[in-house]
């Protein structure tokens, strides 16, 4: 019996982000509700590193994990959602390019609420927030809690629709982001991206998270 | 009559704290450990940076053990959580007396400690003993202050 041919769908640094940041918001969220705040802060750190990853690989990556690739005008949207039998894109369809933007964001305004954080009895805080005094630092912490919120909503909706995949349009959108690929009769070539923009992406992306860490590099 | 205008007004402008002190009790106190929270974010900034500003520990350290002799007074009978007063307070504060007691003279004493530690100049020492002052804050609201986890 042949194999089912298959069609590429996420490159490796495209999947080891995801399930990283699965694990590392789940331990954000544990460190914090437990005290443990240098872990926390680790944990931050090393999202940061991913988001920052993320953003460029958006840009030198393989075609389906670029943002020039996926975000697609409300017409493409309409499309999209009017007709149940189009075929599915290869990676991110219209309307889900663009919540990937909407957790992107996001995150990045929890990081960045993070880096200013103090809490209540001026104890624990963020890598910058000798930048700002006591009371904008408590304000970043209650946007820290607020956006966490809306991590929340944003991360449940999510699951919510691969489900609603999975159950409704019988398709399995975790299998293709844990092995990178899904059956396809007829694959169509994705240009991947090689390991020159690899190193490009990883190197910028730690040099910024280990800058913005780095003791009183601010 | 004019003056005794204004010694009646004079004795309600001298009184009037004392009448308004039950209610305006909390707004002290939480002004007061926002001030304690605001120096010792400042203590913590400079012990974490590569060249500390002693003066500003020293100054921040006073400002935390000054405020540490008044926050016993905080707490009086009655100023504890009740509908149209928002306070972190927990009622444990007055149900469990004895261990609030003993929470307080931690801070009370860690203040002091660190103060002492603050004057002698001692960087390595100082982030030693700001970790116990921060302790004696964490060992306190973790048992008697609602926690909002952010």
């Amino acid at each position: 019996m042949a194999r089912t041919p298959r069609q590429f769908v996420w490159d490796l640094p495209v999947r080891l982000f995801h399930w990283a940041l699965v694990l590392l918001i789940g331990f954000s969220w544990w460190s914090a509700e437990n005290y443990h705040m240098d872990w926390h802060r680790l944990s931050g750190q090393a999202v940061l590193f991913l988001i920052a990853f993320r953003l460029i690989w958006g840009v030198v990556g393989s075609d389906t994990a670029r943002f020039a690739h996926f975000l697609k005008g409300p017409r493409a949207i309409r499309v999209y959602l009017a007709d149940r039998n189009a075929p599915a894109p290869v990676g991110h369809n219209p309307l889900g390019g663009w919540s990937v933007v909407a957790m992107l964001a996001v995150l990045v305004m929890q990081v960045v609420s993070g880096l200013f954080a103090v809490d209540t009895d001026g104890i624990e805080s963020g890598p910058l927030s000798h930048l700002v005094d006591f009371d904008q630092g408590r304000l970043a912490s209650a946007i820290h809690g607020v956006v966490f919120a809306g991590l929340q909503a944003l991360i449940a909706l999510h699951v919510l629709a691969v489900l609603f995949y999975l159950a409704v349009r019988r398709r399995n959108l975790v299998g293709p982001m844990v092995t990178g690929s899904a059956a396809a009769p007829a694959p169509i070539s994705v240009r991947r991206a090689g390991p020159l923009a690899l190193v490009v992406a990883l190197l910028l992306s730690t040099a910024l998270a280990w800058w913005l860490f780095a003791q009183s590099a601010l | 009559m004019r003056t005794l205008l204004i010694a009646a007004g004079l004795a309600a402008l001298l009184t009037s704290p004392l009448i308004a002190a039950p209610g305006d009790i909390v707004a002290t106190r939480i002004a007061g450990f926002r001030e304690v929270g605001a120096a010792f974010k400042n203590i913590n900034d400079e012990l974490k940076s590569g060249r500390p500003q002693l003066y500003v520990v020293q100054i921040s350290a006073r400002q935390i053990r000054d405020y540490a002799r008044q926050h016993m007074g905080w707490f009086p009978a009655g100023s504890g959580p009740r509908p149209g007063v928002k306070t972190a307070a927990k009622p444990e504060i007055w149900t469990q007396a004895p261990a609030f007691k003993k929470a307080q003279d931690g801070f009370t004493t860690q203040a002091n400690a660190f103060a002492g530690v603050a004057g002698s100049g001692d960087v390595a020492k100082m982030r030693v003993a700001a970790k116990a002052l921060g302790g004696s804050c964490a060992t306190c609201h973790r048992s008697f202050r609602v926690e909002d986890k952010r």
